[in-house]
């Protein structure tokens, strides 16, 4: 995206044609498309009378989570979970490219807030509250097997806690370390973008260490983890899940540190202000 | 049976209590003059209302697991609440929100 040199006018107006061309069709396939699914909410249909039975009556047995909404997400259709957490990765992705790049300053290192927000209450409460959170968060990584939760919603609460670290602390710095007090913690915008790239190429080494071993991609089963298959396929949805995890949190980082510069470029301070009575 | 029925009383008489503080900040965000103000009604009333109910929860609760949860809960929010609290007011003064003084009209909503 936009490494190539801009397009003489003749090549603009082919593409336009062309888009102009494409998109009535597609629009019309989708549209019929559409006419032949089956009625919303059909208990006839399909997805009612074979799918669903399926995964009630044999998901736990089969997959040994207890919560269904992680055996479905994580095993049955795992490939489109991958597709989901790409989805969420290329979002975070954009956000850099459009508020960090577009500035003319992609400078890694020295990005997110310019200044800690803290106070001496703010610090004390944060160093009590963040480990609370960022272990809150594993928790809800691995209670995803039988409670609501899972790497979805466990990436979120890390990636928040480590939100609160920034707006409190400031930026990292290159050499760790972000505030002469505090320990160096926390990843740096770089450090993020590396945890979401570990998540989404754990998730997919995954399912290609499933082929290395004789079964389909993501089809945890085969996987040389033990004789019981129901436990290798839960074992392998942890880790599903723990790349889901480092996807989104890394994610979460990455979007609060180039949003924050985004507002710095444009003159909004953020903790550089000093307060009445300071 | 008395020993229950004496929890069962102070566990009412905790959540009584912990509804009025919660009914005494909501009067306040929706009465008071301006941020400032509002903040310290919210601040202060719905940490003592939210801890009294938790409180009052705990003490009702069959599942001595569910009691340590409440109990855990009740602790973050002691701790959570006056923090952002603080972290608002602190924002709002350095982003230089005004403070009313007596006799000005109320500020806006």
């Amino acid at each position: 995206m936009g490494s190539s040199p801009p397009p003489g006018r003749e090549a603009t107006r082919v593409r336009r044609l062309l888009g102009a061309a494409a998109f009535p069709a597609l629009f019309l396939g989708l549209v019929l498309g559409m006419a032949e699914l089956p009625e919303f909410g059909d208990p006839a249909s399909p997805a009612s009378t074979h799918v669903s039975p399926r995964f009630i009556e044999d998901a736990a047995a089969e997959t040994g989570a207890a919560n269904m909404v992680t055996a479905v997400l994580a095993d049955y259709r795992g490939y489109d979970t991958l597709g989901e957490t790409a989805v969420i990765f290329a979002a975070g992705l954009g956000c850099l490219v459009i508020l960090a790049a577009a500035g003319g300053r992609p400078n890694l290192p020295a990005a997110g807030m310019s200044h800690p927000f803290g106070s001496v209450i703010l610090d004390a409460a944060t160093r009590i509250l963040v480990p609370v959170v960022l272990l809150f968060a594993v928790y809800v990584l691995i209670h995803g097997h039988i409670s609501p939760g899972g790497g979805f919603q466990g990436g979120v609460l890390f990636g928040s806690g480590l939100i609160m670290m920034r707006l409190v602390w400031g930026p990292a710095r290159e050499g760790g370390g972000r505030h002469p007090d505090v320990p160096a913690f926390g990843p740096s915008l770089r450090g993020s973008l590396i945890l979401a790239c570990a998540g989404i190429l754990g998730y997919a080494g995954i399912g290609l260490a499933a082929m290395a071993f004789g079964g389909e991609f993501l089809n945890y089963g085969t996987l040389p983890l033990g004789s019981d298959p129901a436990h290798v396929r839960e074992l392998a949805t942890l880790g599903i899940e723990a790349a889901v995890f480092l996807t989104v949190a890394g994610t979460v980082g990455v979007l609060f540190d180039t949003i924050s510069i985004g507002m710095r470029e444009n003159g909004v301070p953020i903790g550089s202000g000093r307060g009445p009575g300071e | 049976m008395v020993a229950a029925t004496l929890t069962e009383g102070i566990a009412v008489l905790l959540l009584a209590a912990g509804l009025f503080f919660i009914l005494a900040a909501v009067i306040g965000i929706l009465r008071l003059p301006d941020f400032f103000t509002r903040l310290h009604a919210m601040g202060k009333c719905d940490t003592a209302g939210l801890s009294l109910s938790l409180l009052g929860l705990a003490l009702l609760a069959d599942d001595p697991a569910v009691t340590v949860k409440l109990v855990l809960v009740l602790a973050l929010v002691a701790l959570a609440n006056p923090t952002a609290t603080h972290a608002l007011a602190r924002a709002a003064s350095r982003a230089g929100v005004k403070v009313w003084r007596p006799g000005e009209p109320a500020g806006e909503r």
